[in-house]
């Protein structure tokens, strides 16, 4: 328990101390955009799993866009959540994914964007 | 003040590191809690041969973790409920009452019970609240068995409605100290609640929680006696997560399963016991006082990158300073167990997941239930079942009402140490197992998936044995 804790004093000090105190570009108040970590084929659909950065999230919602088309929305889950199979994504094409926290009214920035094609038996890739 | 933060940070972590170097095992220790024994339910009974308890179905909160408590559901008021402990002959009686919000039920999990008292909603209306119902049955087999709802049971069992039955028969083995192992896992939230929410992970893996639970207890400790001979009896209650057990330097001793001791002991390193399942196994201690064993539940792969989660500790088993015992010797044999006999296959059931409407379905001969087609079967008739698996995770079959044998696993007959008498088995990913099952007792017997969440999904039958009652 004991090691535990030092451990996480240790990387907290860490990444705080490597840290430049002018990085502050996002105020404290902004909402930080989960983290798409995953983009995979699953029976025949996609499955995706994010970190969610900001722990108090309403709900995380996520966008979809195929082909050149805009991105639209998809699915919104609850914001404790951290994984969704897109069921509707069965067509052998490539959907590029992306994802933000929303709280209240307020939205974060979106996540990074991750692409599959439900029909390649491949990871995801980053967009 | 980022500086200053660290520096104060750093300080703190040096002085940690260096109480952790020079902590003894007590201090490590501090707030740990030792694996609670459960509590035997009461004998309200004068009989002889009788088990007579009340269980009420009622809320509770508990407290899994540091920080808020956590809104359970219980039988009597704890989790795990109360031990059954009886033995072989005994006829138990329980007055259960409902006192939860919704209706429920208790199913006597590999008991062999009248139809009328499985606690299935085909074979006993549920009991709603503030109702209540009389189970009474003979307890025909020893063994170890758990009981736990057939209503909605993914998200009963999961908010606490479990306990166990131990039943004692006539050869038990000696050993100087037996242990009931409840195995669970929960996901307390920070605001001490369980999620209300099933997301598609918990659907395909069956709800799995990061804090693994010892009868109710997070990282409890267990202490014993070096050259001890102690009996385990674990059963894994957890909704989805399968338990691969290791407690390095140690061999377990398999002596018995879910239908009581197997006719040939046999020696294992990991212990997979998947949920519903339960196994009896033996361990003579060793090591000085205060040496420290961590039992681990390591990764095994199950479908869908299970096998690559990081190994779990799930207690600490810690070496006493009494006097050590000496000449115990782990046993080598029991009576013979009869082999079903092997024939033609009279039931096909065919396992798989698919997306219907882009939703996660499980199902049985491309169905779900209650549409998966009903199976009917004489009483007194020797069935053999072949379970195909044809999706690509492992499922736990579980059987209603009978015990049955593996006869082979993709068409490879199962060796003699391995027969057993089961009520719930491992069915691989992609793989074939041919079971023979006899079917005396008349009534509707539900078959399923035992991951809970797959079970409420679709992947459950029914089985009626004619005549019905």
């Amino acid at each position: 328990m004991k090691r535990t804790a030092a451990f996480l004093l240790l990387t907290l000090a860490t990444v705080g101390c490597s840290s430049s105190d002018d990085m502050t570009g996002s105020s404290s108040d902004a909402l930080q955009a989960p983290m798409l970590m995953k983009c995979m084929p699953m029976e025949g659909a996609l499955h995706l799993e994010w970190m969610n950065m900001q722990k108090d999230c309403d709900s995380v919602e996520a966008e979809r866009k195929m082909h050149s088309n805009p991105f639209e929305m998809v699915f919104s889950v609850p914001g404790s959540v951290d994984n969704k199979m897109d069921g509707t994504a069965t067509e052998d094409m490539d959907y590029t994914y992306r994802l933000r926290c929303k709280k209240g009214d307020k939205y974060s920035d979106y996540s990074n964007e991750m692409m599959a094609n439900p029909t390649h038996d491949s990871a995801g890739a980053g967009g | 003040m980022r500086r200053t933060f660290c520096a104060l940070a750093l300080a703190l972590t040096l002085a940690l590191v260096c109480a952790g170097c020079s902590s003894t095992g007590a201090e490590a220790d501090a707030g740990a809690v030792e694996v609670p024994e459960l509590v035997r339910a009461p004998n309200e009974s004068t009989q002889p041969n009788q088990l007579e308890v009340s269980l009420e179905a009622r809320e509770a909160r508990k407290s899994y973790i540091s920080g808020p408590s956590t809104a359970v559901w219980t039988y009597n008021g704890t989790v795990p409920g109360p031990l059954l402990d009886a033995k072989q002959g005994d006829e138990l009686v329980v007055h259960f009452h409902n006192s939860l919000p919704e209706e429920t039920t208790i199913h006597w999990h590999g008991v062999r019970v009248p139809a009328a008292m499985d606690g299935t909603p085909r074979m006993q209306d549920p009991v709603p609240p503030n109702g209540t119902f009389e189970y009474r049955f003979t307890l025909k087999d020893p063994g170890l068995f758990w009981f736990h709802p057939h209503v909605r049971s993914d998200e009963q069992v999961e908010k606490g409605l479990y306990g166990v039955v131990r039943v004692g028969g006539s050869d038990e083995p000696t050993s100087d100290r037996e242990s009931i192992l409840v195995l669970d896992d929960v996901n307390v939230m920070p605001d001490g609640s369980l999620p209300t929410y099933l997301d598609d992970e918990s659907k395909m893996l069956g709800r799995q929680g990061k804090t693994l639970l010892v009868n109710g207890a997070a990282s409890p400790i267990l202490h014993w006696r070096a050259g001890s001979l102690d009996r385990f009896r674990i059963v894994n209650v957890a909704n989805g997560r399968f338990f691969n057990l290791s407690l390095p330097g140690y061999t377990w001793r398999v002596i018995g399963t879910d239908g009581g001791l197997i006719p040939e002991p046999y020696d294992t390193e990991r212990l997979l016991i998947s949920p519903g399942e339960r196994y009896d196994v033996l361990l003579v201690v060793h090591g000085e006082p205060g040496t420290r064993v961590t039992l681990v539940n390591e990764p095994y792969e199950r479908g869908h990158d299970t096998g690559k989660e990081d190994p779990m500790p799930v207690a600490d088993f810690i070496v006493t300073g009494e006097a050590p015992l000496s000449g115990r010797v782990l046993p080598q044999g029991f009576p013979k167990l009869e082999r079903l006999q092997d024939g033609t296959v009279d039931q096909r059931l065919v396992l798989n997941e698919d997306l219907h409407n882009g939703e996660l379905v499980f199902t049985i001969n491309d169905a779900t239930f209650p549409d998966v087609p009903l199976i009917d079967v004489p009483a007194g008739s020797m069935q053999r079942i072949e379970v195909q698996n044809d999706s690509k995770m492992d499922h736990p079959f579980h059987l209603h009402g009978t015990f049955f044998q593996v006869l082979t696993t993709n068409g490879e007959a199962t060796a003699p140490e391995r027969l057993a008498n089961k009520d719930t088995v491992i069915v691989p990913q992609m793989s074939t197992l041919k079971l023979a099952a006899r079917f005396d007792e008349p009534g509707g017997w539900m078959y399923h998936c035992h991951i809970l969440e797959h079970a409420e999904g679709g992947m459950m039958g029914e089985i009626d044995v004619a005549p019905l009652r």
